[in-house]
């Protein structure tokens, strides 16, 4: 197996590895680049300029924080 | 969390974690090179990294995305709208609030600057009102007052020269009647006693004429006497009952004449000598 092989099997695995703890709604933190991690947005109310309303539903949010 | 990573992908791959660990530290600093050189660096199936200078982003995979949101899938925004109205006129109007016509600021400045200029003219208002109706009391008082001569004045026209229009006016008061005026030269045709003045008979009040009143009391009885006394005197006399504020009055009157001016000539003659000084003239 080459190096380039191997760096796009490692490659793979990585981002298999972040896509399914992100499934689970966990956190995830890859040295040298970053902190996955999952922010639940509760459903809202807003209210229109027309004087009517919107209602947002619930969504979960992949906020990613870069290391420094 | 870095060893449970990197013995993951190796238990994954097969290998061994210090295998795994250089080539996993490859892959992370070839993409912070890639975004470095603002060039996009793709994680397959998770998404992509950015870098404009703002730090590194995350732009996550749209199917990643939406497998984390599974479990609100089929959810989406709901807009509810207020329902319109159509008024009589056919106008469309909706549910809101009326605009007002000007800022409510405004409004109280200009509901303030009005009652400055109202308020002044309601307090005059009600100032004249006060003062029209103090004086209406005041006149109505004095009218009324029966120790107010000048008042009672334009109460008995019987006194008043020439004016003979209503002689069933009320009497006037004989305290502070005034003298009639007479032209003078006037009492050179007076006889010194005239018949009229004196005689046996008592004056007859269905004939009408003038009378000189020379005694006036609330007491009857008192009023009978001095009648007696007079016509002991031989004057011709009367006695005419008169009622003058709920209260009645007897007046004794002396002499009955057809005119006005012989009885006021007859007085002014005799007044302080045979008549009181204070005798005046009443109509019959």
């Amino acid at each position: 197996m080459s190096q380039n092989d191997a760096r796009g099997q490692v490659e793979h695995a990585l981002a298999e590895i972040v896509r399914e703890t992100l499934i689970t709604r966990q956190n995830i933190q890859v040295p040298g680049l970053g902190n996955f991690r999952i922010v639940h947005r509760a459903a809202t109310r807003v209210c229109t300029k027309r004087g009517g309303m919107e209602f947002i539903p619930p969504r979960n949010k992949i906020r990613f924080t870069p290391q420094a | 969390m870095h060893l449970d990573l990197t013995q993951e992908i190796a238990r994954r791959l097969g290998s061994s974690p210090e295998a795994v660990a250089p080539l996993l530290e490859e892959v992370v600093q070839r993409i912070r090179q890639k975004t470095a050189q603002g060039k996009t660096a793709r994680l397959p199936g998770t998404g992509t990294f950015r870098d404009h200078g703002e730090g590194l982003v995350f732009e996550p995979d749209p199917g990643l995305a939406e497998i984390v949101n599974a479990s609100f899938a089929g959810l989406g925004a709901i807009t509810l709208t207020q329902p319109t109205q159509v008024s009589e006129t056919g106008k469309v109007r909706r549910g809101r609030r009326p605009r007002r016509s000007m800022p409510h600021a405004s409004r109280r400045r200009m509901r303030k600057h009005s009652q400055e200029h109202v308020l002044p003219g309601i307090g005059m208002i009600v100032i004249v009102g006060i003062i029209a109706a103090g004086a209406w009391f005041m006149l109505a008082d004095r009218t009324a007052d029966p120790a107010r001569p000048d008042i009672s004045t334009s109460v008995s026209e019987e006194s008043v020269p020439g004016d003979f229009s209503s002689p069933e006016e009320t009497l006037p008061r004989e305290s502070a009647r005034p003298p009639v005026p007479v032209p003078p030269g006037a009492n050179d045709a007076i006889p010194t006693r005239p018949a009229p003045l004196r005689g046996d008979e008592d004056i007859d009040r269905t004939l009408g004429g003038y009378t000189i009143i020379v005694f006036s009391e609330t007491n009857e009885e008192h009023a009978w006497n001095a009648a007696q006394s007079w016509r002991e005197q031989g004057f011709r006399v009367i006695i005419l009952p008169d009622m003058q504020d709920d209260t009645p009055r007897y007046r004794v009157g002396v002499g009955q004449f057809d005119l006005l001016e012989e009885a006021a000539r007859t007085r002014d003659a005799l007044a302080g000598s045979e008549l009181p000084q204070d005798a005046w003239v009443l109509r019959l």
